[in-house]
């Protein structure tokens, strides 16, 4: 039985529409079914722009399953992006298909400007609708700057992780293992106090 | 495993949207996203500013049982059928926060985090931010065991303890929610009765899970590394302290009014005073829901209210065309 109705498909045909540029999306997993890759099966089959790519991965440690968008290797999903997390896939997609500008002048000035790299995480859970704009903005940060890495971690399924980063609430975002910010907040606010903190630490 | 389609943040073009409007609706809630549904079927030439919350504080309610037509439904799924319901009659949402507002030559320049739109009409729709306590612990542990969502983080307190502070409908129904996850759960509450609905009120202090704290204050959060470890209570028996793993605030909320404190008049809760319901002590300026002083915060009286501000504003551009 499809996981998407036909309602929902219509919908995200219509979204897709918007989608200019081809976009390649990975998905790593563990041998066997895996719900994620029947989603985006179903995705793949509403755009010709969406090219999906399925790898099985036997390695233990790693954290599946991942989705990747794009071939940057650097927006990605870890866990299975269900509820909420859904729309953050979603946009994401089409993001990716898109010419079009999706920060602000400051914040692209700001990752031009970046003299290291920063890995962002951020911490969801499927059942938080507050989560998705700060997922989608790390990944626009990563789309837009070589120097950003930007995982949205599904907190229930990496348990381990998540007692690691200290999550007992959602969005968090942790950034460099230095800097970490609670709750959905403006990219304004997020950047400007990332670049305080970049300030101070060097 | 559910899939939500919901993808509104696609809107968000930061930078491109600057520019001059009839109407600018502020928010993103249920009177927002009502607003928006009337003022694009009216034909206005609207921008909607949904800020970094959309769906508002009824996202984050985990059922909604009051809402006529829907005997239970999840706030986010309320607040999504809206959305849905808005884009598709064609009203035009930006993900952007307002930070200021000004009169300018008998127009209204509405400042975002990243652009600035002049208008003719502004509704205020803005909603409330959960409000806090001020105790010691609270700000140290927020997100780290204290939280104002039970939706978002119940599952990070699976079968361990939790407190509720609280008695209004938030609180219980935040509290119902909870129940099905956590081993205990405490409910305090500064009065000897809570204030939620009764029916929800007796099936939360019915149920076997609950230890009830009447008449008794949150006076401090403690916690370690690794986050919250308890609570002390203030109670008629003097200073408690109950060990929890997590802390629920729904202690009331605060008026997201910061950003129009020059444009209308506020009480002394910092909500905007209304006049026959949706107007405020600007004529350009209409306000619906829990950011006004109305009173009652419900879904049903806040989309009432925004539906009424549109009509408003579409009546004074008719009257002027």
């Amino acid at each position: 039985m499809p996981l998407l109705s036909d309602e929902d498909k219509k919908a995200i045909r219509g979204h897709f529409n918007l989608i200019t540029e081809n976009v390649t999306v990975t998905l790593t997993k563990a041998p066997g079914k895996s719900e994620t890759e029947t989603i985006l099966n179903e995705l793949n089959e509403l755009s010709t722009k969406l090219t999906l790519i399925v790898v099985e991965s036997k390695k233990e440690s790693a954290m599946l399953p991942s989705v990747s968008i794009g071939s940057t290797g650097r927006i990605l999903f870890r866990g299975t992006p269900s509820g909420y997390e859904f729309s953050s896939l979603l946009t994401g997609i089409i993001d990716s298909g898109r010419t079009e500008k999706t920060l602000s002048d400051e914040t692209m000035a700001f990752l031009n400007n970046l003299q290291e790299d920063i890995h962002i995480r951020v911490f969801v859970t499927p059942t938080c609708p507050h989560c998705p704009p700060s997922v989608v903005l790390a990944h626009r940060m990563a789309a837009y700057s070589d120097r950003v890495i930007a995982e949205a971690i599904e907190a229930n399924e990496f348990p381990d992780l998540s007692r690691k980063y200290q999550v007992q609430g959602v969005p968090r975002t942790v950034i460099n293992e230095t800097y970490s910010v609670e709750g959905s907040q403006p990219e304004s606010y997020l950047v400007e106090g990332l670049k305080k903190h970049m300030e101070k630490q060097s | 495993m559910s899939f939500k389609v919901e993808i509104g943040l696609v809107d968000s073009g930061a930078g491109q949207t600057s520019g001059s409007y009839q109407l600018v609706i502020a928010g993103g809630g249920p009177a927002a996203l009502s607003a928006a549904i009337y003022a694009a079927r009216y034909g206005i030439r609207h921008v909607v500013l949904e800020s970094w919350k959309p769906g508002g504080q009824a996202a984050l309610t985990a059922e909604i049982e009051n809402y006529p037509g829907f005997s239970s439904i999840a706030g986010s799924d309320l607040t999504a059928a809206m959305k849905k319901q808005a884009l598709e009659a064609g009203a035009v949402f930006r993900m952007e926060t307002v930070e200021g507002t000004k009169e300018i030559d008998g127009r209204i320049l509405v400042k975002t985090d990243s652009a600035e739109y002049t208008t003719e009409y502004l509704i205020i729709a803005t909603g409330a931010a959960p409000a806090t306590l001020g105790v010691p612990g609270e700000d140290k542990y927020y997100g780290r065991g204290v939280s104002f969502c039970a939706t978002c983080d119940a599952p990070f307190f699976k079968n361990k303890r939790a407190v509720v502070v609280g008695g209004g409908d938030s609180a219980v129904k935040e509290a119902l929610h909870l129940i099905h996850v956590v081993s205990e759960l405490g409910l305090v509450h500064r009065r000897d009765k809570l204030r939620a609905e009764p029916y929800l009120a007796k099936k939360l202090v019915d149920h076997e899970k609950v230890t009830t704290y009447w008449n008794s204050h949150l006076a401090e959060v403690t916690g370690d590394d690794q986050g919250v470890t308890g609570v002390i209570l203030d109670t008629p028996e003097g200073r408690k302290h109950i060990d929890t793993d997590g802390v629920f605030l729904y202690v009331g909320t605060i008026p997201a009014t910061e950003p129009f404190v020059s444009l209308v008049e506020l009480d002394r809760k910092k909500a905007v005073v209304t006049r026959n319901i949706v107007g405020t002590s600007n004529p350009r300026v209409f306000a619906a829901g829990d950011v006004t002083n109305n009173g009652f915060r419900q879904v049903v009286t806040a989309v009432s209210e925004g539906a009424r501000c549109s009509a408003a504003v579409f009546d004074l551009l008719e009257s002027k065309a």
